[in-house]
């Protein structure tokens, strides 16, 4: 699910950057630094929108740099349990296959499939009875399990539901 | 799973109870021991308050979850009261954890330590997922059913020097742009997160020449009857970069490509990374054993070498090849021994005639070493063919040294011109695929007629490939006992060398003892103990390694005629009246190779002679070779030659032993068959002549060998040669001059069987070559030709092993450097 949340990133900035353009360094700096990563705890930073609030720098003793803190609100992404999504399928194996919601690997194990799709290693896919699911296909699925790490989600998800599997 | 469900109850000696909490909720997962329900129950008891009353007690109670899993159904609410032991308070799904992805539990979707015991990877590309062992098993079943169906095995193939051969560096981009464009089949990539160009060269499966679509024979046919998967040292990107580049409609491998990334092991490959259970159908290729455990599904390839001294780029973590057989040298990642490789070649190019066009690579290099115009282009084509069939990697790459060693001798003489620079240093012309190709085909068929049998009879074992290639190895050197000889260096335990092990494997007995039982000597150089004590055995034979390899190379046991030990070292030994060297050697090698042999015979003599010159002379005779280049014919093997016998014997050792080089490969071709049908007899015959002439072969080869080459090589020539002056008399030349020698020293008998070796060998040989043997027949004088003439072979064998064996471009590259000799000759 898309959250537009208020965060906060702290900045060190050296003092070269000091001067009339010190915000935009600030912004380019905020940019780079969390636009794409992902924590457990917020899930993945998608996009920053618009910063609330720089407060007043504060030079570090000793290594003179100045010290930001930056609010901001940014939409995030961060899948919850029992959400279905549309995913696009990354790799087929027998035990299952993989597939990609925007930065979230989610694996969709043989069993959590109808139980008429079988595995085809040509190809590789699984074949159900009237739906295939192949390498750079499209699935909707639903998310079952979510494991959040410091830096990383991951997730399993299954077909096995009405209106869930291949997208035609 | 049935025993995974559980319906909790409430135990009957709780009955009545109430629920008090309901402690979980409907798919819920749960670990072993979390608490579900509390109910509530009353229980009598006697004197607890007071001591004649009965008290009545609640008491409470709980149902456990009694393994990890997920709630199914809760059909109970608090404050319920249940009164029937048969009712069912909660529906529970236990979970055995089967499938986990990152450490998750893709069923129950709860965290599971990771439990390198109980879990598995299967998947090729990722190292996230890990099932159970019985998991495993079901899923492997489903594998091998599927693959039942479609009549199929698994094949686990090795990328780097097994199917193709990869290089970097600037060295290579330098050699690309002096060619002028990409050579066929190489093929360049950069890596996704780099910019350095890889070069990769994709192995010919012995249909070099002929279109791409034919030369994709091998994956296809293979893709026929196994299901292909990669299993590589390299990383993904480049795993799957050359996937895309020697398979790019994944057709064949799909996305079963495992790299050193999922492997998780830098230095082993395992089986059971992709087949947990049940290897049974399985088959590996792979240019490395020891990576593999030495696994019994292993088919050993030899490793492909196209970039010449590249290796393997991927190697860089495993621990070092045992190169105990190989006398190549240590190959250097660095891509500056390919420049001047590169540079080197060209040179030698130069120096030869250029009678290459425009033909394929493999064409190209045999034919510019053809050094004369006139008949090299019929000589290199079958050549060609011959090698292809005869040659295995392991003796060109020794060729191909030693066409650089010579190259580079003799480029003092032709500095000036340098003809262009299509210089294929690259050596393509190994057919090893097609060996695998049809060991591989023959397995599958193995597997399939066993199975047929194990549906009829139903007998308790299963077919397993692992059985039938070990049976197929096996049967390879059944029966023959081997002991080495200056093979294996001293500081190794021989029972752990690589050859040792593959020996074994293929079925022989290996000691380190001369005892008894043992049939073949395999050494390095003769004059060792062992070789001079077998010697003195009638049935022990000698061979050189490469017997061996070859042997194992192709699964098939070699003709030891082909593979004689040169006996030059003898000299040293103190036993001069033991006979110097096996007869059988000789007479397996006059049947083998028809009177074109014999000339071999002489000039390996000679070799032995050329060992101890110095390389000089041959610089000396290289000048003078260049400008007699045009005279010289190198067309008529028989009568091509001679030179004065009177030179020195240097000159004579130097030169001789190029023409005996070419020689042997010519005659090869024509002789093959009758190498294999005199094999058998030569031995004994062989022991009389020993001892008769033992010593005699070791005199001829320092002194009178010189004259058995000249009189070979040139006929017309210079009148040293106190024999004939005719073509066809080479081989009596040298006979003659060998004769006297073996009055000297041997018998009358002794000679007599060599004549009829002599015979044999005529009778064998074709066309042009049975002038020759008419001619010795009748000159028979001397058994000792046949002597000398294998004993030569020998010497020559040793000092480049590779060249014997039947490579075209050898035999050109040889063919210039005799003309070199014979004008150096002339001058003397």
């Amino acid at each position: 699910m898309f959250f537009l949340r208020n965060l906060s990133h702290t900045i060190n900035l050296h003092p070269s950057y000091y001067g009339p353009h010190m915000k935009e360094f600030l912004m380019r700096n905020l940019h780079g630094d969390v636009e794409g990563t992902c924590s457990g705890r917020v899930g993945f930073i998608i996009c920053v929108l618009t910063i609330t609030n720089i407060s007043p720098g504060k030079v570090l003793p000793g290594s003179g740099l100045a010290e930001f803190v930056v609010h901001y609100q940014a939409i995030v992404f961060k899948p919850y349990k029992g959400e279905v999504v549309d995913a696009i399928v990354t790799s087929v194996n027998q035990i299952g296959f993989f597939a990609d919601v925007g930065p979230l690997q989610v694996f969709v194990a043989q069993k959590l499939m109808p139980s008429d799709f079988k595995f085809d290693s040509n190809g590789p896919c699984y074949r159900g009875d009237d739906q295939m699911i192949e390498k750079n296909g499209q699935v909707r699925l639903k998310i079952v399990g979510l494991k959040h790490q410091a830096t990383q989600i991951n997730a399993v998800g299954t077909i096995k539901e009405d209106y869930l599997g291949q997208i035609q | 799973m049935a025993d995974n469900d559980f319906r909790y109850t409430i135990p009957a000696e709780h009955l009545p109870a109430t629920i008090i909490a309901v402690k979980t909720s409907k798919d819920k997962s749960m670990s072993d021991g979390d608490e579900l329900l509390e109910y509530e129950y009353i229980v009598k008891r006697e004197g607890y308050v007071d001591e004649d009353k009965t008290a009545l007690i609640a008491q409470r109670g709980e149902i456990r979850a009694t393994k990890d899993g997920v709630v199914e159904a809760i059909h109970v609410v608090k404050g319920k009261v249940i009164d029937n032991e048969s009712t069912v308070v909660i529906d529970y799904k236990g979970c055995d954890h089967d499938t986990q992805y990152e450490g998750m539990c893709v069923m129950c979707c709860k965290t599971v330590p990771m439990n390198q015991e109980s879990h598995v990877m299967m998947a090729h590309d990722a190292t996230s997922l890990a099932v159970s062992r019985s998991e495993a098993k079901r899923l492997e079943h489903d594998t091998v059913g599927r693959l039942l169906n479609e009549g199929k095995l698994s094949l686990i193939v090795d990328l780097d020097q097994t199917l193709i051969h990869a290089t970097v560096g600037p060295a290579i981009d330098e050699w690309i742009n002096s060619q002028g464009g990409m050579p066929q089949d190489v093929k360049m990539f950069p890596l996704p997160d780099s910019s350095t160009p890889y070069y990769i060269k994709l192995r010919y499966d012995g249909t070099a020449g002929l279109a791409v679509l034919d030369r994709e024979r091998f994956l296809q046919k293979v893709a026929a009857i196994y299901e292909l998967h990669i299993y590589t040292m390299g990383t993904r990107n480049y795993a799957s970069a050359v996937a895309k580049a020697i398979d790019p409609d994944g057709k064949f491998f799909s996305q079963r490509i495992l790299s050193r990334d999922e492997n998780l092991n830098m230095t082993q490959k395992s089986i059971e990374r992709l087949f947990p259970c049940d290897t049974s159908m399985v088959v590996v290729i792979d240019d490395r054993a020891d990576v593999w455990q030495y696994s019994p599904n292993l088919v050993k390839v030899h490793p492909y070498e196209y970039f010449v001294g590249a290796g393997d780029i991927n190697a860089g973590h495993l621990p070092k090849q045992d190169t105990v057989v190989k006398s190549e040298p240590a190959p250097s990642t660095g891509a500056a021994p390919i420049a001047d490789l590169v540079k080197e070649s060209t040179e030698a190019k130069s120096e030869l005639s250029d009678t290459s066009a425009g033909a394929t690579e493999a064409t190209v290099e045999t034919e510019t070493s053809t050094a004369a115009p006139t008949d090299a282009t019929a000589a290199s084509s079958d050549a060609t063919a011959a090698s292809s069939e005869e040659k295995t990697p392991e003796e060109k790459s020794e060729e191909k040294k030693v066409e650089v060693t010579a190259s580079t001798v003799s480029a003092p003489g032709t500095p000036g011109k340098v003809l262009k620079a299509k210089a294929p240093v690259m050596d393509d012309n190994d057919n090893e695929l097609k060996h695998i190709l049809e060991i591989l085909e023959t397995i599958h068929e193995k597997f399939y007629d066993d199975r047929e049998v194990f549906k009829l009879t139903k007998p308790k074992k299963q077919p397993d490939v692992k059985e039938i290639i070990r049976d197929m190895k096996k049967s390879v050197l059944k029966g023959v006992n081997i002991v080495f000889s200056s093979v294996i260096p001293l500081g190794q335990i021989p029972q752990r060398a690589d050859i040792w092990r593959q020996a074994e494997s293929f079925g022989a007995i290996c000691s380190t003892e001369l005892s008894a039982g043992v049939t073949h000597i395999v050494a390095a150089k003769a004059g060792t103990q062992k070789v001079s004590e077998a010697r003195r055995r009638r049935n022990v034979r000698i061979v050189r390694p490469e017997w061996l390899y070859h042997s194992i190379g192709k699964w098939q046991r070699q003709n030891e005629a082909d593979y004689i030990l040169p006996e030059l070292a003898n000299k040293s030994s103190p036993r001069s009246t033991t006979p110097p060297h096996n007869p059988e050697d000789e007479k397996n090698f006059g049947g083998a190779e028809g009177n074109g042999e014999e000339d071999q015979g002489g000039e390996s003599e000679d070799m032995g002679t050329i060992q101890t010159i110095n390389n000089n002379v041959w610089e000396d005779a290289a000048k003078e070779l260049e400008d007699e280049l045009g005279d010289l014919d190198d067309t008529d093997f028989d009568s091509d030659t001679s030179n004065t016998q009177s030179d020195a014997s240097t000159d004579r050792g130097n030169r001789s032993p190029l023409t005996n080089l070419k020689r042997t490969r010519v005659f090869r071709r024509s002789g093959l068959s009758t190498a294999v049908t005199s094999g058998g007899n030569d031995d004994d015959d062989d022991e009389d002549e020993d001892s008769d002439n033992g010593r005699m072969n070791v005199d001829m080869m320092e002194g009178g060998d010189g004259r058995e080459g000249f009189g070979e090589d040139d006929d017309d020539d210079k009148g040293m040669s106190t024999q004939d002056s005719d073509s066809d008399i080479d081989d009596e030349n040298g006979s003659d001059s060998q004769q006297g020698y073996s009055d000297a020293t041997s018998d009358a008998s002794g000679s007599a069987v060599r004549q009829r070796k002599r015979r044999r060998r005529s009778i064998g040989k074709n066309g042009g070559l049975e002038d020759t043997v008419g001619d010795d027949d009748e000159d028979d004088d001397d058994g000792m030709d046949a002597d000398d003439e294998v004993t030569m072979d020998h010497t020559h064998t040793m000092q480049q092993s590779q060249e014997d064996d039947d490579d075209d471009d050898d035999v050109d590259f040889l063919n210039d450097l005799e003309n070199d000799l014979d004008a150096q000759l002339k001058d003397d």
